[in-house]
This record gives structure tokens, sequence and C-alpha cells, in this order.
């Protein structure tokens, strides 16, 4: 008993920073998050019930958010996904009164089949197949980087004078094309001449190295896709 | 706010919003390059919070608990067998001391002579009891013949307390065979005499000065000369307070044409006009009206004063001192305090001559000699002064007062 809880403590820690360690552990307790989601809905879990992927998620929250002066993992992992499940409950709470496109009136048919569809599911369609093979483009980019969405989501800044800083770092880059050219074939972020060309502390742009990566590839060529959606950034200085 | 997905995994998805910042949220069956709208985001990990607990703080209390332990320990130690509690003297040949702990042991010896400090130079006594070491200092004095048993060693105690000086004092008198003892309190013990130290005061009151000041009556009317005498047997500047006790007798016994130079005129003379130079003795210029060489005057006047104590019959107040009822602007000349000699006022003129007047701040400005040589005497139709009857006349023994003095 005491190894299992070694061991399950192991993997958890592994799966801190590593997210294939994480995928596997949350497929190895599946049967877990499973129940944990079937003693809220009081019924077995369906596969395509959100309140599965949100126990999934809380599951993968309590691994990021795990420390061992916490108790079992388990016990903490189960808190966690009934205290999610709860939140998603309340939050449909509040959208209750109102209709959803999805369901049926008295004649058997649904509203949304009578509102007109101005939206080209086939265009719809191409782009979301366009956008996903810029990211995977992208991906593939970072990997050679050494740096995976994962990691740049956990090294993405949050706090409001770091995002700036970020900004007008990124913001000077693109007014030099030559720094995106030499990140390009060096593969190394120009800290340095970002810090000193945009003022801004080198330490900051230091720590949030991997996001840098990730928004300077998508600046340099051929991920309008990805640019467009940004372009909020873009415009005010990216 | 549109979140695109980056990336989906088993539990979570990646997605990034509108102002590139990427986020864990829950994959709610989406797929990659899909956009989304009100994701289920990843609630921010607290950070861990540094629980102080009484475990982790263990080895810091015992720590803790150790330090205070040793410190009281050795605080004891050293209140009870360091620390100096109370002082013996004893005074035989060799005047020693010996400092006592709490529990009366010996902490140390010392001693001012060179006796003492050779008797204890190569003797251990720390932890002794001092009976011992008496005992023992004692032993050693009589054994090189500086104590005889028949001898009497003054012992003197600086207790804690009385009941402590008692119980020494008893321990004393009654382990210490050798010799006779007398226990006393360190209060009655003999300060050992110190180096007398020039007292400048007691040099002052040799001063002769100093003397004449302390009896004025002695010497009533000792003046500058006095005073003069004094200065150049001491040529230090008097002090002063002594300069300011001294001066008061002087001018009163004097006469004011006597002042010294320098010296500040007295109040209850009147000065005469500034620019009126003393008229100069008339025994000094008939030799030049007779074509002599002139005898300079001696400028040491003051030594030529008549003594007072000499001529006691005739007051330096009758001599000096102008009339007071006499007024500048009278006409008639006021009388002269000598009568033996009555000048007409051409006669006054010849002994007035006007002089050049001296440079100012220079004492070698006075009236010498050679400004009163008879060629330059040159009268001149002035009107006889009316002040120049308010003084003296022709008076050998007045010395001419210094223009400085009427400055």
């Amino acid at each position: 008993m005491k190894s299992d809880s070694h061991q399950i403590i192991t993997r958890v820690y592994q799966a801190k920073t590593d997210s294939r360690a994480a995928d596997a552990l949350i497929a190895s307790y599946m049967p877990f998050i499973k129940s944990e989601t079937a003693k809220f809905l009081k019924r077995p879990p369906d596969p395509s019930d959100d309140e599965l992927s949100i126990a999934m998620f809380a599951f993968y929250e309590a691994i990021r958010s795990y420390v061992k002066s916490r108790g079992a993992f388990l016990n903490y992992a189960a808190l966690q996904i009934r205290s999610r499940l709860i939140d998603n409950y309340r939050r449909e709470a509040r959208n209750k009164g109102q209709i959803s496109l999805d369901s049926s009136d008295e004649e058997q048919a649904d509203l949304l089949e009578t509102i007109p569809d101005g939206h080209d599911e086939y265009e719809a369609h191409e782009m979301r197949e366009a956008t996903r093979q810029e990211i995977e483009e992208l991906s593939a980019q970072m990997t050679e980087f050494g740096v995976s969405m994962t990691d740049v989501a956990d090294n993405s800044p949050r706090q409001g004078r770091t995002v700036e800083s970020c900004r007008r770092a990124i913001a000077y880059a693109r007014s030099h094309p030559d720094l995106l050219e030499e990140f390009l074939r060096t593969k190394r972020v120009p800290i340095a001449r970002l810090a000193e060309g945009a003022a801004v502390d080198r330490k900051s742009l230091e720590r949030h190295r991997r996001y840098l990566v990730a928004v300077l590839l998508i600046c340099t060529n051929g991920y309008e896709i990805l640019r467009g959606h940004i372009m909020q950034v873009l415009k005010g200085g990216c | 706010m549109k979140y695109l997905v980056t990336e989906c995994h088993e539990g979570f998805a990646v997605l990034m919003d509108e102002q590139a910042g990427f986020v864990h949220a829950a994959n709610l069956h989406y797929q990659v390059g899909q956009t989304v709208t009100n994701p289920i985001l990843m609630q921010e990990a607290e950070p861990e919070q540094k629980h102080i607990t009484v475990k982790k703080l263990m080895p810091f209390m015992a720590a803790a608990a150790c330090i205070a332990v040793v410190s009281a320990a050795g605080f004891r130690y050293y209140t009870r067998n360091v620390k100096t509690y109370s002082v013996v003297l004893m005074s035989s040949d060799a005047n020693i001391k010996m400092y006592l702990n709490q529990q009366g042991e010996v902490v140390s010896l010392k001693s001012d002579d060179d006796y003492g400090a050779a008797l204890i130079k190569h003797y251990s006594a720390k932890h002794k009891s001092k009976t011992d070491v008496a005992n023992d200092l004692l032993q050693k004095q009589i054994d090189e013949g500086h104590l005889t048993s028949s001898d009497t060693v003054d012992i003197y105690i600086s207790a804690f307390n009385d009941a402590e000086f008692d119980t020494y004092k008893t321990e004393f008198e009654t382990e210490i065979q050798q010799v006779r003892v007398s226990v006393q309190e360190m209060a009655a013990a003999p300060e050992p005499p110190k180096p007398v130290k020039p007292d400048p005061k007691a040099e002052a009151k040799k001063d002769p000065r100093a003397e004449a000041k302390k009896d004025p009556k002695e010497e009533p009317k000792a003046g500058p000369k006095a005073d003069l005498n004094a200065e150049q047997a001491l040529p230090d500047p008097p002090d002063p307070a002594n300069a300011q006790a001294a001066q008061p007798a002087a001018p009163k016994a004097d006469p004011p044409a006597a002042v010294k130079p320098g010296a500040q005129p007295k109040n209850d003379v009147k000065p005469i006009g500034p620019m009126m130079p003393p008229t100069p003795p008339a025994a000094e210029v008939k030799p030049a009206e007779e074509g002599k060489t002139p005898v300079a005057p001696e400028p040491a006047a003051p030594e030529e004063k008549p003594d007072p104590e000499k001529d006691p019959g005739k007051k330096p107040d009758e001599i000096e001192k102008p009339d007071p009822e006499a007024k500048p602007d009278d006409d008639i000349p006021a009388p002269d305090n000598k009568p033996e000699k009555t000048e007409t006022p051409e006669e006054q003129d010849r002994g007035n001559p006007v002089l050049p007047a001296p440079e100012s701040g220079q004492p070698g400005a006075e009236i010498g000699p050679e400004e009163q040589e008879p060629e330059e005497i040159q009268p001149l139709p002035m009107k006889p002064e009316p002040a120049s009857g308010l003084l003296p006349k022709a008076d050998p023994l007045v010395k001419p007062a210094p223009l400085e003095a009427f400055a």
C-alpha cells in the first residue's frame, strides 16, 4: 500500500512537467475519474458528456497542483474533481433560463433549423483545416527549438507588466526583420538585443523565452491565420 | 474572447487567445484549429505556502535551548569562580592585593611595589584558599627575613557585605599563626603616596606680586613702580584677574604725570586738550637758551618719581590733581600747585614750544630729547592757552605724559 502511494506520487511529480506522462496517468486513472463523475451525476458518465471531460481536466489540475503535504493524491484529486463539477453545474445553472438552440419545440423541430443559416459549413471546415495545418507546422517548427505548446502555455506571461514587456519585445523584433532572420537562423532568441532595443528588463524576457519562441515564429512568414488571430496584439505593436 | 485550439490532450487542451496568450483548458471534445468561446480555463495554481510547523522548528528550538543552557552554565561558573567579589590587601613590607571570588578563593594577585611583585611573580594562587595564600606569602617573607613572628601584618578586607567581612576576619585571625594580624576594613587602608604635581596656584602664591596683593596693608602705596619691579622680575604677563586687582591701588598712589606709557588716564583727572603737548620742565629749557647742548630728559621718569614714602609730607594728590573748579574757559590761569615759580605768558610760550606731532602708533613718538632742542623752538604768536593753567608747572620730577595717554 505504501509502495503504491509512493509510486503514484512519483508519477504525479513526473506528470507535472511532462504532458505525455500526464496523459498516461490520466488514462491509467480513467476508471477513478469516471467513478467520481458518476458519484456526482448519480449515473454512469457517457464518453460524450462534458462532465467527464471536466472531470479529466480536474484530474490534470490536481496533478499540476499536488504537493506531498496535501495528503494522498487520489483523495486530493477526488476533491478537485468534485469541486470542478460543482463549479460547472453552477455555471450551467446561471444559463438555465436561456433556450438552447438544440432544444425542440412542440412540433418536434429543432430551433437551429428554423434560423436562417448564413454560415458556410464547408468554408468553416476548410478554414479549420488550414488552421490545423498551420498549427501543426508551428508545432513542428517549435519542436526544432525544443519547445512544445504545453511548455508555451506554462511559460506564457500572466501579469500585465510582463505581458507588456513581451509585447514590446515582439514589436521591436517585427520592426527589425534582421532580428527574426537571425532568430530563425541561429534558433536562439536574441534576448540581449530585444531587451536593449525594446528597453525592457532582460530577465523578464529570459523567464518567458519559450513563449517568445512561439510568438516570434508566428510573426515570421507562413502563419497568416495565426497572425490574424492575434492581430490585436500585432496591431498594438507586434 | 475567442480561443484557438492549438493542442489537444487526453485531459486538457492548449488554447491561444487573441492576446497571444497560451492557456490550458478543459478539452471539451475540441479539435486542433477549432475556435472556441467560453472555455473552462485552468485555475492558476496557488503558490505553495510555506507552513512553519513545530516539526520544522524543533531543531532550531533544540539548538536555542542548548545555547541557553550553556550560556547559563557559563554565567554561573563566571560569577562563582572568575568574577571578583571581594579584595584583601595584605600590608607588610609588601602590599599584596588578593582578588577573591564568591567562594573565597583567590582569583588573582596584584602588588604595586617591587618587593610584592617579586613575591607573587612565580607564585600561582589561582583557586587557592585566601588563608593558604596569605600563609604562603607571609612564610616567604619570613624566610627572606622581611618579617618576624613578632611583627604585625595589617590585612584590609573589602567584602561584599558585613557578614562576609566578619567571616573573612575570623578566618584570617584564626588561620594565620606565623605573625600577628590586624584585620580592618579596606576603607581604613592607607592610600599609597602619589607623586605630587607642581601646583601652579601654589607657585603663584609664592609670587611677590601675589604676596603684595595678598597683604595690601603692609604696602598700601605699592604703585606702578612696585608693579614694574615685579614685572621685571617676572616677565610673564600677570593674570587678568591679578592685574585688575592690582591696578586700582596704583593710580591713587602715583601722580597722573607718572602714569606709565600706554596706561589709561584716571577718571578723576580731567583730560587736557588732545593736541596740547605737555609742558617741558623749565630746568631743561634753560640750557637751550644759553646755547649749550641740551641734556635729554630721562625717559624713565617713573623711576625718578618722588617716592611718597620718602616724602610723606607731600601728598601726590596735591601735586598732580588739577583744580577741579578750574574751567578751561577761564582767562585767569589756575594757580599752580607748586608756588615756587610763576611764569609770564611769554615764558609759558617759551616753555611750551610747538612740537611736531609725533607719529601715531609709534612708541618712540613720545617727546624725545631731539625734539626739544632749543634751535627748533620757535615761539609763535599764540595766545596763552587757558588750559595750560590746568597743568602743573615745570615740575622736574613729573614726567611728561605721552600723547597716547590722551588719545
